[in-house]
């Protein structure tokens, strides 16, 4: 991996957080390595630095994670790209994407965004219509963006704080909030129409369920360790909390 | 600078860090030059804490961490992180990689360490080597003024040094790929 873009894109990524913070302090010698650097005052170590309180459970799933990605759920994505043309994936993408605009439409009340809500059930409407069943993102050529909003961008939306950093199984960075949004979401869509009737139909079978993982999983290109950096997990713990809050304001 | 950040990042997958992110970063803050430069050198400050951390760990040195620590899959890096982020990599030079090869070839000093690093130590071999060319920029920013001076005498009519490029920068520039292409081809018909 070392020479492709990634590493140092990450770098700059990380970077780009630390802008504020570059500060050296005089040589000391070997022995103020050690010691910690009295001259620079708590506000200005790293963004990169933050409260962690599940942190040694984090990075036990964080390894889980890429274990489960590198032996079983990598090399299946790989095998499905091999296998299913471009096109067909597409469609498989645009399918899932058009369900969870339910999720979208809800989650824009929640928020009492009006433009956010009708937005979704614009593109819910004509890509089950005219996309034939979801398959075609008709929506967004006709200049209908897709925007994803879930539980926990609600929650946010209304000042709940994040809570502790949470790394879930398999799902990867989230915080408590965002969990528990994931929880309710996943909820309402088991019981609330119309939700609930199209997981009757089509989330019943266990090859849509394993289809709409592997989608999901295609969908993301992180890789673990690919950063080359072994501060990885904080980078991907900032990027990832940030990442939410920018979503939240969207 | 980081709103700007924000707007592009929001739409990126989880930590998409794939792609031409830099660039479409780049173009998107449309940074002042000052600001890359300070990008640029923040991220190689991370390179640098990567390097010292590692080697440290790996050595067992005791510089960044305390020798004898058992770090596992579960141990917090981040205290490490923020020692390693305050350091550059002089301090790498001079607390993990001087040390470690004093230790093979006793009697060998920094100073001594840096000159066997330079191209002037095989000058006299480089001279005679036919087979060896150099391309490279004017504003290479790993280049002093005498080290192209350096470059063109050594490597006299070997050496094609465009006026721009940077460092590495121009190596997908067509007249640039012919020009190294033109190099091994000449030296393949004369060996």
């Amino acid at each position: 991996m070392s020479a492709g873009p990634g590493p140092l894109l990450a770098l700059v990524l990380a970077a780009l957080l630390l802008a504020a913070c570059a500060h050296r302090p005089e040589d000391q010698g070997a022995a103020a390595l050690m010691a910690e650097d009295p001259s620079l005052p708590p506000e200005t170590a790293s963004l990169l630095v933050m409260p962690d309180p599940l942190e040694r459970f984090n990075r036990a799933v964080y390894r889980f994670n890429f274990e489960f990605d590198h032996y079983l759920f990598l090399p299946v994505v790989d095998t499905y790209r091999l296998v299913v043309p471009a096109p067909l994936r597409s469609g498989v993408r645009n399918f899932f994407n058009n369900l969870q605009e339910i999720t979208n439409a809800t989650n824009g009340i929640l928020q009492a965004r009006a433009e956010v809500a009708t937005r979704a059930v614009v593109r819910f409407l004509v890509n089950s219509t005219a996309g034939v069943l979801g398959l075609f993102d008709v929506a967004t050529r006709m200049g209908v963006e897709r925007q994803v909003e879930d539980f926990g961008q609600s929650l946010g939306w209304w000042r709940t704080p994040a809570g502790p950093y949470l790394v879930l199984p398999i799902l990867g960075p989230s915080s408590l909030r965002d969990a528990g949004g994931i929880a309710v979401d996943f909820a309402a869509s088991l019981y609330l129409p119309p939700g609930s009737e199209i997981y009757d139909i089509i989330y019943d079978h266990p090859a849509v369920v394993g289809l709409f993982a592997i989608d999901r999983r295609d969908s993301i290109p992180f890789r673990y360790f690919a950063t080359d950096s072994p501060f990885e997990y904080e980078i991907v713990r900032f990027l990832s909390l940030q990442r939410r809050e920018f979503q939240i304001a969207q | 600078v980081l709103a700007a950040f924000g707007r592009l990042y929001q739409d990126a997958e989880p930590i998409d860090f794939a792609g031409d992110f830099l660039y479409r970063t780049y173009r998107l803050l449309a940074l002042p030059a000052r600001d890359l430069e300070k990008l640029v050198g923040l991220a190689f400050r991370l390179s640098a804490a990567n390097l010292l951390f590692t080697s440290d760990v790996v050595a067992n040195t005791g510089v960044l961490v305390p020798a004898g620590t058992r770090l596992t899959a579960t141990s917090s890096l981040t205290e490490f992180y923020v020692r390693a982020r305050d350091r550059g990599f002089e301090d790498y030079f001079e607390f993990l990689y001087a040390p470690f090869l004093a230790a093979a070839q006793p009697g060998l000093t920094p100073a001594q360490m840096i000159a066997d690093a330079d191209l002037g130590a095989i000058q006299a071999w480089l001279v005679t080597a036919s087979h060896v060319g150099v391309i490279t920029s004017e504003d290479d920013f790993i280049l002093r003024s005498q080290d192209l001076d350096f470059l063109e005498r050594v490597f006299a009519g070997r050496a094609t040094i465009f006026p721009t490029g940077g460092h590495c920068g121009n190596y997908r520039q067509l007249d640039v790929a012919l020009r190294i292409r033109g190099f091994f081809d000449a030296e393949a018909l004369d060996p």
